[in-house]
């Protein structure tokens, strides 16, 4: 028998499911140091630009299935002028951090700050 | 052979009820509520749990794969079908597991699968991108999860509460000779 009201069980679930989002966030934020981060983006696996984040001003046409523009300019990246059908990455924030990143998933294009000062990108358990 | 007739029939009829879902769901302007992007409701994972708890795994899961391939047929991109299928067969998996586990109402199963489903397509994105950076945007999405979860699982435990009311699980168990109808 399936029960149909919300119990003590489904909100120990609901808790248990923010809490792997925190301890994932926290993991993540805890690798993340700005000194010396670069900005690298990946179209199909391969490496199509990499730039320090501090520093570095611009607008980066990327090629790809769906081109786009990848802008870096006061420690912030985000994109512009994207050929993508769904324009998902257009309508993301600026990131900032190491460990954050923007996906354009049907041009398989990746925006990622890379950690600095030898940290690690993600920190698992 | 009545019997698969009626099994078969009712499947389709599933599969078409949560293509068409999905494509309400586009409809909804998920944006102005929660302006973060790829986020969905997940309207026909009730449809996925109704499979799931009133004929078994078996034919969920039968709804689930074709639900998969005609949506990205229909919406003419078939590089989604990776995405939606991986998010899909997990969500299905920890919801089949759950459901076994007894503990867990409509609710809990929902949001459990949920946030499977956002697993499993960031799995998806990490692999079809050849690289980890994906993984920094699941915590927004089990976020995300906890909450369309609950939403749909709030739809699916009014429909759990009319089919049980119209003696659906009582119907079909007696119709497909006592081996379904996990629901009563």
């Amino acid at each position: 028998m399936i029960k149909t009201k919300f119990g003590l069980w489904d909100g120990a679930a609901c808790f248990l499911v923010l809490l792997l989002a925190l301890g994932l966030a926290l993991g993540l934020h805890a690798g993340a140091k700005n000194g010396g981060a670069v900005v690298a983006v990946s179209a199909d696996g391969a490496l199509a630009l990499q730039r320090p984040l501090e520093g570095t001003e611009g607008r980066f046409p990327i090629d790809g299935e769906y081109p786009l523009t990848v802008c870096i300019s006061g420690g912030r990246v985000w994109v512009e002028d994207s050929h993508c059908p769904g324009g998902d990455c257009q309508a993301q924030r600026p990131i900032s951090r190491p460990g954050q990143s923007i996906v354009c998933l049907p041009g398989r294009i990746t925006v990622a700050i890379r950690g600095g000062d030898g940290a690690a990108d993600l920190i698992v358990g | 052979m009545r019997r698969t007739v009626k099994k078969l029939t009712l499947c389709a009829l599933l599969t078409a009820l949560a293509l068409g879902l999905s494509y309400v769901e586009r409809l909804i302007p998920m944006g102005l509520l929660i302006p973060l992007p790829g986020i969905k409701l997940g309207l026909a994972n009730v449809v996925t749990l109704f499979a799931l708890c009133f004929l078994g795994p078996g034919p969920a899961f039968a709804v689930l794969i074709a639900r998969c391939f005609l949506g990205s047929l229909f919406a003419g991109s078939l590089s989604g079908l990776v995405f939606s299928l991986t998010g899909g067969l997990l969500a299905m998996v920890v919801m089949a597991a759950a459901r076994k586990g007894g503990r867990l109402s409509v609710y809990g199963i929902s949001v459990c699968g949920a946030a499977a489903h956002n697993a499993g397509q960031i799995c998806a994105a990490m692999a079809v991108m050849k690289t980890p950076a994906a993984i920094s945007y699941l915590p927004v999405l089990l976020v995300t999860a906890v909450f369309a979860g609950a939403l749909t699982g709030a739809a699916a435990a009014g429909v759990f509460r009319a089919a049980q009311a119209a003696g659906f699980a009582r119907t079909w168990s007696r119709e497909t000779n006592g081996k379904q109808g996990g629901a009563t």
